[in-house]
């Protein structure tokens, strides 16, 4: 199916771009699933592709070579000149620019002043946000009118229908410049949060969230007024779901709630006002990490290092304060930014509240202030209606056939589904609810996981493929009844991930644990997918994300171990697993993680010890693995014997090929390896999760690759 | 280069083209060399506002390590292919000096996402240029280690400027694989970018 995607996005690329998403919508009219796929991949692919061609340009070009007639820095997309009149604006210089618009200086004709004008990027006011949102934001903002608040005067259009903003010319340094000569002092910072707590503190009053406090939006002028500027994170929340690992602008000032691309509201900023805070007085911010994805880590999960260690003059109370302002629950920190400043303002014996502590700023800012620089206001608009909350899917109670219900409610019941036989009564059951209810959509949500069960296990009906082809449809009818639901698309996602359609899995489960952030199993579902696919660590981390949602179940328990053994941390995740062990019924999954930390660190005996467990629920994968681990031990004949089997196995029914790779593999034996790999593709009987063990034992051979690509998962670097 | 080192090229060339792999390995410190030399006559475009016309440099390459005569340009997309590496080598060295000269010497990211914005803004082209070239051999390197034959692709196209067809011939693989690998990895680099970008501030 990732081959057909591939196709059509191949052809799809070779067309004008206006004529693109038509063809594709054209290529997967009976499919929503491959539609989504492709319009996403095509987006990508696109803005990759416009990239590509300005890196070229750039590189390669000698378009802005010194010898032509134009001024070198003078970029083709029109840059506006003095001769540039937009109303009672007259153009003056460019300023600078930033990735939320252009900034210029220009003269304010009807009262003779100078103003900043920011143009934003035409295609964000076109494309990104609904110029009727960008617009109310930009007003509400103009409305707060505080002396904290980075001021505009205006909000206009041009002749051709870009929009631009005046607003005043400030002179200064952001707090970012200034934390480069080291810490503040401790009255120091506390005037600067107090200013920033009273911009915030007017912000949130009506409504509006800034969603990016920190330093290099916070702005100090020579007279010692602290302001808050506005930039760019406004980014809607499809573009978190979709653009699955990043979430935009700087992490390390994210509240986790924000990190996770949940709403927000005022606390959030009080979180980031925590860590600006705490840079000031310590000098370096509490997660302090080099990439994004430990710093998350760090956020989701560690406590920053105390204040006191930093400098042990730090008054008890304003410790207190960060330690309150950093508290990961909302629940916990201050319940407004005004209660905060309460608290700030006391925390200073010394200090007398912030009158003099302001002017203790102004001292040290005019100290500096002739070598201060006209401040480049790159800043956009960021402030952002508080998120409405996204309507919760109620449950599933969407029927109102109460036989069609008692049918749902006889399909979920767990112990039932444990055998295969078992697993078809359920089936019966939900089709029997969507016979009574052809609209239900939490039912088709769970035929799809069914389906997929039976597919899983041992099936005499049908072969693998046909069975998954079910499951989708399944999945597929249950997100088109209710696009809202978790279960759907998390049904979606698991099925896709069986149908080597890695990426559209991703996204799905994704978009799953955004819609209900409480569904433990999809985020444990999500953290596997995101190590199987190459990204170890952000699979740690989704894996204790989960985990924080429902301590004690024990899929994001074990997921967690799985993680920790993708990041090569065998130690951990057997402890890990040790805490599993008391469960009644064992869980399965547990003893396979755990054989394959054992295999890990070459303890062949312990492995096969722990598969020696799991082989009377383990079926044809259990059998692989022992295989596997019997051959790398040298038992060869043990592990031959067991290849027969299941050779012969395979030949009878569908979808082994996987295991007979496995035991190959532990055999040595690299072309048979591959060539049953290959079948797994073909026959879907493929998992990941053994591709970096056999990619360990023969290296990074080249036939590999093609497999790779068509299941969708990193060539490990091992 | 005396005739030795033609008769290895040529005989390299050849392999390659027979399709041993480990031929290009041995091939790409001789094209590195002689690039480099030719190169270096062009280095005061590069230290100015200018860029290196890379495909009259590659050409001349190809004509003083192969071609005397104009006969054996059956060879020439396996020499592209290997010039390409030896090319992304170069221009990322002289970025890399670049940077060191400056003061502090750190490295100082350039928002890339912001090309245009860069060439508006204070920072002059080279250092844009600079930057941009640093940041996309590191990603590439991480490509490299996800998918070789990808991070193989865009250094023909990107760093080569080879044709689709070329870049196919000269890594024995079709044109459809080319330009699928092309695209996916523009997009895989882009993304990588910006998570790197986004670290970096």
């Amino acid at each position: 199916m990732s081959e057909l995607a591939d196709r059509i996005l191949d052809e799809a690329m070779t067309f004008d771009p206006q004529a693109r998403t038509a063809y594709l919508e054209q290529s997967s009219q009976h499919d929503p699933v491959l539609r989504n796929e492709l319009i996403a991949r095509l987006h990508s692919a696109e803005a990759a592709d416009d990239f590509f061609d300005r890196l070229n340009e750039l590189v390669f070009s000698s378009d802005f070579s010194s010898e032509d007639e134009a001024p070198t820095d003078e970029p083709q997309e029109s840059v506006l000149g003095d001769e540039d009149v937009f109303g009672h604006y007259r153009i003056v210089s460019l300023i600078g620019s930033g990735g939320m618009g252009t900034l210029y200086r220009a003269r304010d004709e009807r009262l003779d002043r100078e103003v900043a004008l920011k143009f934003l990027p035409s295609d964000l006011s076109a494309e990104r946000k609904p110029r009727e949102r960008l617009l109310a934001e930009a007003r509400a903002v103009a409305a707060l009118n505080h002396p904290n608040v980075c001021a505009i005067h205006e909000i206009a259009e041009t002749a051709d229908g870009r929009m631009f903003f005046a607003m005043p010319l400030y002179d200064g340094i952001t707090l970012k410049e200034k934390l480069r000569q080291g810490p503040l002092s401790i009255e120091e910072a506390v005037s600067t949060a107090i200013q920033i707590a009273r911009g915030l503190a007017a912000a949130h009053a009506r409504g509006i969230v800034h969603r990016d406090v920190k330093p290099g939006n916070v702005m100090l002028s020579p007279d010692g007024t602290v302001r808050l500027l506005d930039f760019g994170l406004a980014i809607p929340i499809d573009a978190i779901r979709v653009n699955s690992n990043s979430t935009r602008g700087t992490v390390a000032y994210m509240s986790p709630q924000q990190a996770r691309g949940e709403p927000i509201d005022a606390r959030s900023d009080l979180w980031s006002l925590g860590v600006v805070l705490y840079e000031m007085i310590a000098g370096s911010r509490p997660f302090n990490r080099r990439n994004s994805a430990p710093i998350l880590e760090q956020i989701f999960h560690s406590d920053p290092e105390p204040l006191s260690a930093y400098r042990q003059e730090i008054p008890a109370a304003l410790s207190r304060i960060v330690k309150r302002l950093l508290q990961r629950d909302p629940m916990k920190r201050f319940e407004s930014a005004e209660q905060l400043i309460d608290d700030l303002q006391s925390a200073l014996p010394a200090a007398a509240g912030n009158s003099r502590a302001s002017r203790l700023s102004r001292d040290r800012v005019l100290v500096l202030g002739t070598g201060a620089l006209v401040f480049v206001l790159i800043g956009f608009l960021s402030w952002t209606r508080i998120a409405e909350t996204r309507p919760r899917s109620t449950d599933h109670s969407t029927t109102r056939n109460v036989a069609a219900y008692e049918h749902y409610l006889r399909s979920m019941d767990q112990p039932l589904i444990r055998t295969d036989s078992g697993a078809r009564i359920a089936l019966d059951h939900v089709e029997q609810a969507i016979a009574l209810d052809t609209g239900y959509a939490a039912a088709y949500a769970r035929l799809a996981r069914l389906q997929l069960r039976i597919a899983n296990g041992n099936d005499p009906d049908m072969s693998r493929r046909e069975r998954l082809g079910l499951a989708e449809q399944a999945a597929v009818r249950a997100v088109a009844l209710d696009d809202s639901s978790g279960e759907a698309h998390a049904a979606l996602g698991k099925i896709m991930k069986y149908l080597n359609r890695r990426p559209l899995a991703v996204a799905e489960l994704r978009r799953a644990v955004i819609l209900d952030p409480s569904n433990a199993e999809a985020g444990g579902a999500l953290a596997e997918l995101l190590v199987e696919v190459g990204y170890p660590y952000e699979g740690l981390v989704q894996a204790r994300r989960a985990r924080e949602q429902d301590p004690l179940s024990p899929i994001p328990n074990a997921e967690v171990a799985n993680a920790l053994l993708a990041n090569d941390r065998c130690d951990e995740a057997l402890a890990e697993l040790a805490k599993l062990r008391s469960l009644r019924p064992p869980l399965h999954r547990a003893g396979d993680i755990a054989a394959q930390c054992y295999a890990r660190k070459k303890m062949w005996p312990q492995a096969i010890a722990e598969v020696e467990r799991i082989i009377p629920t383990g079926g044809n994968r259990a059998q692989g693995m022992m295989g596997y681990y019997l051959g790398r031990a040298g038992r060869k004949a043990e592990a031959t014997k067991i290849l027969d089997d299941l050779v012969r196995h395979s030949r009878e029914i569908n979808g082994d090929a996987y295991f007979v790779a496995m035991v190959y593999a532990g055999l040595g034996d690299r072309d048979q390896t591959i060539e049953w790999l290959e079948r797994s593709v073909d026959d879907l009987s493929f998992i990941a999760d053994w591709m970096p063990d056999i990619m360990r034992d023969f290296g990074q051979d080249p036939r590999f690759f093609p497999i790779a690509a068509r299941v969708g998962v990193a060539i490990l670097r091992h | 280069m005396g005739d030795a080192e033609q008769h290895v090229v040529n005989r390299l060339l050849h392999e390659m083209r027979a399709g041993n792999s480990e031929a290009f390995t041995q091939l790409l410190p001789l094209v590195y060399d002689e690039l480099h030399q030719i190169a270096g006559r062009q280095r005061r475009k590069w230290d100015g506002e200018e860029t290196l016309d890379t495909t009259a440099l590659v050409h001349e390459a190809y004509i003083r390590l192969v071609d005397h005569a104009g006969q054996k340009w059956e060879s020439y997309p396996h020499f592209l292919a290997v010039a390409a590496t030896a090319m992304r080598q170069i221009l990322v060295d002289y970025a890399k000096r670049k940077h060191a000269g400056k003061r502090g010497g750190g490295l100082k990211r350039v928002p890339l996402f912001e090309i245009e914005s860069t060439l508006e803004s204070s920072a002059s082209i080279d250092e844009a240029r600079s930057s941009a070239l640093i940041a996309l051999d590191d990603s590439l390197r991480r490509l490299e280690e996800v998918d070789s034959r990808q991070s193989r692709i865009v250094e023909c196209r990107f760093f080569g400027g080879m044709t689709i067809e070329d870049t196919a011939t000269a890594l024995g693989i079709a044109p459809i694989t080319v330009r699928r690998g092309w695209t996916m990895a523009k997009s895989w680099l882009y993304q990588d970018l910006k998570m790197a970008l986004e670290d970096a501030t």
